[in-house]
């Protein structure tokens, strides 16, 4: 394997320890405690990971061809950034509704459904779906949230000046954070459903916590644009 | 069932607290680093041997997400240093950030420059740190500074 490829991969495997845990662990958090009510399988509490985390990384593979294809990361990156301070803001929102639906401070979700806003009813879907292939799009989504540590790889893809190796660099890279992704959202779901019935309510609150500081993360993006 | 689950649970608790204690994020940050103000002057650090490393990041104010231009003048004994071998290790000093190493070529009289792009962290941090590592006559010198962006 050719050295930038193997250094994506690395980057990814070390950065998925020491950075995605810390900025994508509470998404991670958010989604694994919404649906943790009931005993799982562990194929169950890893689908909706692997699910979620393929969304995220195909993502990155469709970043790193453009950054490729163009061999410039700042013309792309200049057009991706107002979108991706929006996904920032919606992630936020999302997290804030599953805490409040989580800790019975809104009771059921249903007022979701009479407002025609497409930010809610996806929260909604998001929400109540009882399909774990629901966590594929959100990953696909969610892949797109400003981070320091991909725009890094994303400049590696574009100084490799062609589609295919600089969507393998990303592809890389985003493999590469597998391992500590599942890893803390299976040991999340694990530590929830030993704890449901007592911290069911609360984990709805630290939800809650983490949607704010999400919209206070894409709001602050955007002010410095 | 359940005495699996607690194994699985305390093996993996065990590998994310090790991992995290034998990668800690200041591993990733230089030692002794100097405090400057880039966004008014140069910064200079002096070696042991008498060399000066004079780092700078143009243009100002220096901004993330743009394409910048890194500067590292050397000098020893007051004269410059045309020969040596310059890498420059961007990163965050409390955050892993990837490898980020513009390619340092020699302009003229000791004045070594790259080009480069400071990358924008979700986190809202700002600082950020340059190594310089001169490697000139089997010799190596290194010089860390640390330094804000806008």
């Amino acid at each position: 394997m050719e050295t930038g490829y193997t250094l994506a991969l690395l980057t990814g495997v070390i950065g998925g320890f020491g950075h995605c845990i810390g900025m994508c662990g509470p998404i991670v958090a958010s989604y694994t405690l919404a649906r943790s009510q009931r005993p799982l399988l562990l194929i169950d509490r890893v689908t909706p990971h692997l699910l979620y985390n393929s969304g995220r990384i195909t993502t990155y593979a469709l970043i790193g061809a453009i950054m490729g294809l163009s061999g410039s990361f700042l013309n792309v990156a200049g057009r991706l950034a107002g979108i991706q301070n929006v996904v920032a803001m919606i992630a936020g929102v999302m997290m804030v509704l599953m805490g409040l639906s989580i800790s019975g401070i809104i009771g059921n979700t249903a007022w979701l459904e009479v407002h025609n806003f497409s930010v809610l009813r996806m929260a909604q879907r998001v929400l109540k779906s009882p399909s774990a292939l629901r966590y594929y799009p959100l990953g696909l989504i969610l892949g797109l949230l400003p981070c320091g540590l991909s725009y890094t790889v994303f400049i590696a893809s574009a100084g490799t000046g062609g589609l295919l190796p600089g969507m393998l660099t990303a592809l890389l890279f985003g493999l590469g954070t597998l391992p500590a992704l599942i890893l803390f959202g299976t040991v999340m779901s694990l530590l929830s459903a030993a704890l449901r019935s007592r911290i069911y309510r609360a984990s709805g609150v630290l939800v809650i916590l983490m949607g704010i500081y999400y919209l206070y993360r894409g709001i602050s993006l955007y002010a410095d644009l | 069932m359940k005495r699996f689950y607690n194994t699985l649970l305390a093996g993996c608790l065990f590998l994310v607290i090790a991992i995290a204690l034998i990668v800690p994020p200041a591993a990733f940050a230089g030692e002794n680093p100097q405090q400057c103000d880039i966004q008014k002057a140069s910064c200079i650090a002096r070696t042991s041997d008498g060399a000066s490393i004079e780092f700078d990041v143009l243009p100002k104010p220096v901004l993330a997400m743009i394409e910048s231009t890194f500067v590292v003048m050397v000098t020893s004994n007051g004269k410059p240093v045309p020969d040596a071998q310059v890498r420059l290790d961007l990163s965050m000093p409390h955050m892993f950030m990837g490898k980020n190493q513009p390619v340092m070529k020699h302009v003229k009289d000791g004045r070594y420059e790259g080009k480069g792009i400071i990358t924008r962290c979700a986190s809202g941090r700002k600082t950020w740190q340059a190594d310089v590592t001169l490697g000139s006559n089997g010799k190596t010198a290194h010089a860390s500074f640390v330094f804000e962006v806008k």
